[in-house]
């Protein structure tokens, strides 16, 4: 599932990843911002405790608050609870704070200074013993939920401190809790982000991967499509030297290889000239056995000749694509067997339209087959279609091939039984050129045992 | 205007392969009259009644292609070209410009005479030449391109055809609505269809109709005239 969303592409991984890091980031930011919304609250109640007990130690009122004294109603407001009592209130939930102790210390001891042991925490307000949690400070907590649409506090702080005369001042006050985070504003606040960050980051990626995205089709189409002009360099400057360098070793490859077309137009001119030369002169030769024996031998010859050099050409062919039916295509390619050659056809069942070189692809046909009728006496065609490939496929019932011989089949000059028998016939080209065609269209060729005996052999092409 | 011994123009810059030929052909009973390049070609065309021309393609100077080009404007004696390249786009460009016929080297001199006394028998029943250049026939939104020997279906997707079944629709796209039967077929698509004569033919018009008819046992565009022969039946238009 993850490895489905995962973009492929580097445009989509560039901005996935660009999208993730800044929504980790606003994650990480709203965390802080709220631990520091709560720290914020801690101190404000801790602060406003202090200033209450200071006050009241100032006052040397330092009475439990009695609940019955009407006087107190007014300081029900003040929201904090406090107990005198002989000994501190101790509460292992609640956590020490020492820094808020420190500067309560400051704020009470300039009010007297014999108060000692001044200590700060804060911890769960459930935890609170009965006398400091109820009263006053459980209606402030009520009204503030009510009052502020909020939860109601979870959390108190507790000031404990020794009073000179060997009293202990307990007083607690509930932490306000933080409202839900706006959801609205981080929205707000992320999208302004992505748009300020993405689209630039989109149209940088964009800057690159387009022209990858060119040279990448080009690279792919290298030798199947011959002559286009070279290929804009755009994008930033690392891009437009991978452009300019690919450039310059396709317009080398491109002389290399027109070179060698030239050199090999001359040499099969050059040697056609004297088999041609030979092949009217053995006319003049009276015994009929020797003349047609002469006749296959220069046959042969060009033969040979003609598959060498259409081996060599065929990465650089002088056909164009075109948009072919594949039905007709092979039935074409059939035709040239004699009639009672052993080929079965399993009709195809659907149309389907190939882009490619017909002559070749026919030769590349008429090559398969040739070796299924002569290596294993038959041949059986069908056609299997996917999405991305259209698969001829070739049978034989002949003996197969064996499993050591089977790495060198596509080797130039190898043929099925290892003897160079010319007898066998072929040029021991045909399986060569046939994948070499196959792969000038982007395609290629197999070939296996059949479980059931014989070979199968598969050219496989790309659907356009 | 058959002749006893036709004349044939030998155009070759190849003596090694020029002389041996020409001395087979004589020996097959015709009047042969070499040239090593075009000059002397045209000199001889000049000079004689020519019947038929074999001429190289590639010599020095100007070379074959050129030559038939304007043999074939000034009406000039049909040509058969000698290539030493088999490539297809040799050959339709050889067609294209107005030649015959042409033969691959190395030929076999024996096949060569066959196309020799093709052409010269056509010539001499007085028919029209049935090459016909550069012109695309339509039919049902077909396409039959007679540069390329190629046909086109009605979305613009190439079907193959063997060289046979093509030169067997080209003949039928020539003559739409006329009765062909089998020695016509035979005759119009040169002699040159290969094995039992008679049941060739009827095997590669089953070969077409079952890649140009919508329905091959309901054939509507190549029709079977019981006892006669075959019939394209539909409306050809020529560009």
């Amino acid at each position: 599932m993850i490895r489905r969303l995962w973009p492929k592409s580097l445009y989509g991984q560039i901005l996935l990843v660009a999208a993730s890091a800044l929504l980790v980031a606003q994650a990480i930011n709203t965390g802080l911002l709220v631990m520091a919304n709560q720290a914020r609250a801690t101190v404000e109640a801790s602060s406003m405790l202090v200033a209450r007990v200071a006050n009241q130690v100032e006052r040397q009122r330092l009475v439990e608050i009695d609940r019955s004294d009407p006087t107190e109603r007014r300081r029900r407001s003040a929201a904090i609870a406090l107990v005198v009592s002989d000994k501190p209130v101790a509460l292992p939930d609640f956590k020490s704070q020492p820094d808020l102790a420190e500067r309560a210390s400051e704020y009470l001891l300039a009010v007297d200074p014999a108060i000692t042991a001044i200590r700060l925490s804060k911890g769960p307000m459930a935890t609170l013993p009965p006398e400091l949690r109820r009263g006053p400070i459980r209606r402030w907590a009520q009204g503030f939920a009510k009052r502020e649409g909020r939860e109601q506090p979870r959390e108190a702080v507790l000031l404990t401190m020794k009073l000179q005369n060997g009293q202990w001042v307990n007083a607690a006050a509930p932490v306000r809790t933080m409202g839900p985070f706006p959801p609205f504003a981080l929205l707000l606040q992320t999208l302004t982000l992505y748009l300020a960050v993405l689209i630039p980051l989109a149209l940088v990626a964009r800057r690159i991967a387009q022209p990858l995205k060119a040279l990448t089709g080009r690279v792919r189409e290298f030798g199947f499509t011959s002559e286009l002009p070279p290929i804009e360099p755009r994008g930033p400057s690392d891009v437009r030297d991978l452009i300019d360098s690919f450039n310059s070793a396709e317009a080398r490859l491109s002389s290399l290889l027109t070179e060698k077309d030239v050199m090999l137009g001359a040499i099969g001119h050059d040697l056609k000239t004297p088999l041609a030369a030979l092949r009217v002169r053995i006319e003049s030769v009276d015994d009929e056995v020797e003349r047609s024996k002469m006749a296959a031998s220069v046959d042969e010859m060009v033969m040979i000749l003609d598959d060498i050099l259409m081996l060599a050409r065929v990465g650089r062919p002088a056909e164009a694509l075109q948009p072919t039916e594949l039905g007709a295509l092979i039935d074409t390619a059939l035709s040239e067997f004699p009639d009672d050659a052993a080929i079965t056809v399993h009709p195809v069942a659907e149309r389907i339209v190939v882009n490619v070189r017909p002559v070749l692809i026919r030769r590349a046909l008429r090559n398969l087959v040739g070796n299924a009728l002569q290596y294993g006496g038959n041949a059986e065609l069908s056609v299997r279609k996917s999405d991305q490939r259209v698969s001829i496929i070739v049978d034989d019932n002949g003996p197969g091939i064996a499993a050591d011989q089977m790495d060198h089949i596509f080797e130039p000059f190898a043929r099925g039984e290892s003897s160079r028998n010319r007898a066998s016939g072929g040029t021991g080209l045909g399986l060569t050129i046939a994948r070499a065609i196959a792969q000038a269209h982007g395609g290629t060729v197999t070939v296996e045992n059949r479980p059931a005996g014989g070979i199968r052999a598969i050219l496989s092409l790309r659907a356009d | 205007m058959t002749k006893s011994r036709p004349h044939i123009l030998l155009v070759d810059d190849e003596a090694s392969i020029r002389d041996p030929l020409a001395r087979y052909l004589e020996r097959q009973g015709y009047r042969v009259t070499e040239a090593g390049n075009a000059a002397k070609a045209r000199d001889a065309l000049a000079g004689f009644d020519i019947d038929i021309v074999l001429l190289d393609i590639m010599m020095p100077g100007e070379d074959g292609l050129s030559l038939t080009r304007s043999l074939s404007a000034t009406n000039g004696p049909p040509v058969i070209l000698l290539t030493a390249k088999s490539e297809e786009t040799d050959r339709v460009v050889g067609l294209e410009i107005g030649a015959e016929d042409y033969v691959v080297k190395p030929f076999s001199p024996r096949e060569l005479v066959a196309r020799i006394k093709v052409i010269l028998r056509r010539g001499a029943q007085g028919g029209q030449s049935l090459k016909s250049a550069g012109a695309v026939y339509h039919f049902e939104g077909w396409q039959l391109r007679t540069a390329e020997q190629q046909l086109i279906d009605p979305t613009g997707v190439l079907v193959p055809l063997s060289s046979g079944e093509y030169r067997l629709l080209e003949a039928m796209a020539e003559r739409p609505g006329q009765v062909l039967n089998r020695d016509q077929l035979l005759d119009l698509t040169r002699g040159r269809v290969a094995g039992p004569f008679d049941r060739a033919v009827d095997n590669q018009i089953s070969r077409l109709r079952r890649k140009i008819e919508p329905d091959a046992k309901e054939p509507a565009m190549i029709k079977t005239i019981w006892g006669g022969g075959y019939r394209f039946s539909v409306e050809v238009t020529r560009t």
